[in-house]
């Protein structure tokens, strides 16, 4: 081989080793990269997370969490203590990227009375800073570690009894950020789920104490988002605008279940699972988060209306309060989702007659045309509104409306035929098109009669009387006028 | 009242066999009060030396704590029947040692202090420190009662737990102290490197 | 219960005949000490490699001889310390320096010598570091109670055990900054030792034995089982959180710390070591 080959030869191979070098040693290039700047961490509550990360190189980061131990609402009358970093279920957002050197300050407040410590599952280093973070109230502890994989990470107290620190909402995540950022979404929103152990039963009032023997059991009272039932609902529903990405850092505090996190009337459109930056899976309907994990998931909002976060294990999110609402507001779009179409009365297959129905209170035959009338408005109600509506207005695209009709006031007899034989097959009614199907009607001549007398002078309609007489000669030949008691 | 209190402690301490007489106060700290005679200037809030223990060296005289005032200080807790962690906290000792320049060497004391008070007698500790070669100008090993142990212990922050057959569980931590027994640095588990701490007494001891 | 009496009597005599040789004022135990009768007491951690870890026959650790000793009915209270400080001034808050207690060493106290009216005077004290509680113990003639002799009070000879760890975890879930009650108003436990849980945390002797590593080749730090899923690991009963927890906070303390909810009692061997 010449010289010159030989070179670039090797120029190839070591390009070629390089690019695998690069691709596959992240955690490796993250304990060389160097370190730029110093910046304090901007650390934000629930259910908001910091802006995304925008320097292209790693930075000194000085993250302080204070821990508190404070009495709040865990549901409507029911009071809980909880263990908090920040003051907050879950604690503080934090947000770094990959490389960063974090100096982690965790200052446990005089005022508490347990001691605590902080696990990241983002560091590489003995219990995870647990073992370098034991604090008791009103000391402080600092620590520092290298973020040297990318990634969503859950972090949490590891302080013996860890179960029970856990169970008292001592959790939150922590976003490694890969080197290049995530993909731009509208939204981002931070969720968490966990499950609560209270002595009383679900819904009992007061301030709860912590029951071990429920936790130890796996046998949560509460299983919700942020904290407290309602805490992501309602008032405090998530918000977005139709045709907005939303990105949701969903992670599962614990301490126990696992969750099957769905947002109803959504498809995750791209699921970092685990919150692992290298694989994403597309098009998934429910994610599985186990206790001590975190996905990303990201999804476009189309239509608008309220989207219901749930664990899909359907007793958590009816019984237990694992629920949270997502509120898309914006301009509709029939072609994506139409919403009720029509209620259709549903005739199976073969019923086309209908047994009509007589009103109760006037037998006929009616003497006067104001009991005729009368006699009509309560075979209408009984029989016709269903479709046609009292008011008489119909469902438009369904059943044709009787006010002003010119269809109906056209032809008497056509109207006598209609409802004594039925009809189906395109008609045309004020204009509008219409193909459905109306039965015919088992009902008396003087039923008819009286019903169509009272549509007629209703409504705006001709006004036109009709006789029983009329409805004997002109009803549909082989239609019954056998009429139900 | 204080002054009795310290002469009949002095002399509890030196009655042999008196390991179990109870220091009269222990605790007494004299930061505000009495001067020490070595040096004019009071012992400054932060210095361990305020702990006022009394300890026995190998040639079974009574000494304070602060009889190590004016030199830096590279301090651990041992106790010689100690297979394990002991020996290496005693070679990371004398890592830092070689590590130090020759006058810096001259300058600091090398203190071992031992948990077991049951075993560890002023002439087991002699015999321990000619077979490891201990430079007994600036090597210091002493013995001292359970509450002298205990009182050390506290105030260097090392946790250490007797067991049932008399060894002892115990953190491993050498203490770095300046002149006036305040602690600048401590060096925690066992095999470190020891270029920290022999900076440290390299500066202290200017 | 008068056996008890005499048994105390007969105790403080013992004790006062030793203490006689030592330059302490001697303060015979009276009626404010309680005796704990010898017994097994279940370690609540295991060292491995030490005799107590190797299995007994019926497969659980064996659990330790604990001595009979004499202990305070209750906790050490602010007018009990305030008469300290009065006589010991070097234990006053303006006198004291860092290595010896933090700055928030008596800091709710209304002055150097008195503790003031805001909380009551026979309510425990608190805020008082180990270096403080221990000389109080000394200058009484006493000593701060080692873990295995308070663990051994506090069981209370076993006896309601379930009541007593719901009581325990009540008192988790209540604030840190809840006003401290007078002592010796709740029932007392089988030995008659009051306020034992439920009101305080309390320094013990040897707080600073609990969870050292268990292998000595390392930091003790280092090795801590008391994070995560080792903190179970040879704890004689994993499911007892409000034990765990005390064993936590033991291990965040150093000598010098001092917490609101932090106080103290003081115990007396009924034979010399």
């Amino acid at each position: 081989m010449t010289g010159h080959r030989r070179e670039v030869l090797m120029w190839i191979v070591a390009l070629t080793l390089s690019f695998f070098a690069t691709a596959t040693a992240a955690p490796d290039q993250n304990v060389e990269e160097p370190i730029q700047g110093e910046e304090r961490a901007v650390l934000t509550d629930p259910p908001t997370v910091p802006p995304p990360i925008t320097r292209k190189h790693a930075t000194k980061v000085i993250v302080r969490l204070e821990v508190t131990e404070v009495e709040k609402s865990l549901a409507d009358g029911v009071r809980y203590t909880f263990w908090t970093f920040g003051g907050k279920v879950p604690g503080k957002f934090i947000r770094i990227r990959e490389g960063d050197l974090v100096e982690f300050h965790l200052d446990n407040h005089p005022n508490n009375k347990m001691p605590h410590n902080i696990d990241l599952h983002a560091v590489t280093g003995p219990g995870g800073g647990a073992a370098s973070s034991l604090s008791a109230p009103g000391h402080s502890s600092v620590f520092s570690f290298k973020a040297l994989n990318p990634g969503l990470y859950v972090y949490h107290c590891a302080t013996a009894p860890v179960a029970m620190h856990v169970a008292n909402g001592m959790y939150g995540l922590i976003l490694v950020e890969p080197r290049d950022g995530l993909p731009k979404v509208d939204r981002e929103y931070y969720v968490m789920q966990g499950d609560f152990y209270t002595k009383g039963a679900n819904g009992q009032a007061g301030l709860q104490p912590f029951s071990m023997v429920k936790a130890i059991d796996e046998r949560p009272d509460y299983v919700v988002f942020n904290g407290a039932v309602g805490a992501v609902a309602g008032d405090n529903a998530l918000q977005a605008k139709v045709g907005e990405t939303v990105r949701l850092y969903f992670g599962v505090g614990g301490p126990n279940l696992t969750s099957s996190f769905h947002v109803i009337g959504e498809i995750f459109d791209r699921v970092w699972a685990e919150g692992n930056m290298a694989l994403v899976t597309k098009d998934v309907q429910t994610t599985l988060v186990p206790a001590g994990g975190a996905a990303i998931v990201d999804f476009k909002v189309e239509v608008p209306g309220t989207y219901i976060l749930v664990d899909h294990s359907l007793t958590r999110a009816f019984n237990k309060g694992a629920l949270g609402m997502l509120k898309v507001t914006g301009a509709e779009n029939k072609l994506v989702y139409s919403g009720k179409i029509s209620d259709e009365v549903y005739l199976p297959e073969g019923t086309r007659i209908r047994m009509g129905e007589a009103p109760p209170g006037i037998a006929p035959p009616a003497k006067t045309k104001k009991e005729l009338l009368e006699r009509g408005k309560g075979v209408y109600a009984a029989n016709c509104a269903a479709c046609h509506q009292a008011n008489g207005q119909g469902i438009p695209k369904a059943f044709p409306p009787l006010v002003r009709s010119d269809y109906l006031n056209a032809d008497k007899v056509r109207a006598i035929r209609t409802v004594t034989g039925g009809l189906q097959g395109p008609i045309s009614v004020n204009g509008e098109k219409y193909n459905g199907v109306m039965p015919a009607w088992t009902l008396s001549d003087e039923d008819v009669a009286a019903v169509l007398s009272y549509v007629y002078s209703s409504w705006g309609n001709s006004g036109k009387e009709v006789s029983a007489k009329d409805v004997k000669t002109h009803r549909v030949k082989g239609s019954s006028a056998k009429v139900s008691e | 009242m204080t002054w009795t209190r310290i002469a009949l402690t002095l002399a509890l301490a030196v009655l042999p066999g008196s390991t179990q007489a109870k220091d009269s106060s222990p605790h007494t700290h004299g930061a505000a009060e009495s001067p020490d005679r070595d040096r004019p200037a009071p012992l400054s809030g932060q210095s361990i030396y305020q702990v006022r223990t009394a300890w026995t060296d190998t040639d079974a005289k009574s000494v304070q704590l602060r009889s190590l005032r004016g030199k830096p200080v590279a301090l651990a807790m041992v106790y010689t029947s100690c297979t394990t962690a002991c020996p290496l906290i005693l070679a990371d000792l004398k890592r830092i040692e070689s590590a130090l320049s020759p006058e810096a060497r001259g300058r600091v004391w090398f203190a071992l202090f031992s948990f077991d008070s049951e075993r560890d007698r002023p002439e087991v500790l002699k015999k321990f420190a000619s077979a490891h070669d201990l430079d007994p100008s600036r090597w210091r090993l002493y013995h001292g009662d359970r509450a002298a142990v205990r009182e050390l212990a506290m105030v260097l922050g090392i946790r250490y737990k007797r067991d049932a057959r008399g060894d002892y569980d115990h953190s491993n931590v050498i203490s770095i102290l300046d002149p006036d027994g305040v602690i600048r640095h401590q060096q925690v588990g066992l095999g470190q490197e020891p270029a920290e701490s022999a900076n440290r007494l390299e500066s202290l001891g200017r | 219960m008068r056996i008890r009496t005499a048994l105390t009597a007969a105790a403080a005599s013992a004790a006062a005949v030793v203490t006689l040789a030592m330059p302490v004022p001697a303060s015979a135990a009276g009626p404010d000490m309680v005796l704990v009768p010898a017994g097994q007491q279940q370690p609540f951690f295991v060292t491995r490699g030490s005799p107590a870890s190797a299995s007994s026959e019926d497969g659980r650790s064996p659990s330790i001889e604990v001595p009979a000793f004499l202990m305070d009915r209750t906790p050490v209270t602010r007018r009990q310390f305030a008469e300290f400080v009065r006589e010991q001034a070097e234990w006053r808050r303006s006198q004291m320096t860092p290595v010896l207690a933090d700055p928030h060493y008596l800091e709710d106290w209304a002055s150097d010598l008195g503790a003031g009216k805001s909380v009551p005077a026979d309510a425990p004290v608190t805020r008082v570091s180990w270096f403080a509680a221990s000389a109080y113990c000394q200058w009484k003639g006493k000593e701060l109670p080692t873990v295995d002799q308070w663990e051994r009070a506090a069981a209370g000879g076993g006896k309601d055990a379930a009541a007593t760890r719901d009581k325990i975890l009540r008192w988790y879930s209540r604030p840190g900054t809840e006003p401290l009650r007078a002592v010796g108003r709740e029932a007392p436990n089988a030995y008659g030792l009051h306020d034992l849980h439920g009101l305080i945390w309390e320094w013990t002797l040897d707080f600073n034995s609990t969870l050292v590593s268990t292998e000595n080749r390392d930091s003790g730090a280092k090795d801590d089982p008391l994070f995560c899923g080792s903190g179970s690991q040879g704890a004689a009963d994993p499911g007892d959180y409000a034990t765990f927890m005390r064993y936590a906070l033991r291990n965040s303390l150093k000598a010098s710390y001092t917490t609101g909810t932090l106080g103290f009692r003081c115990a007396k061997e009924m034979e010399r070591p």
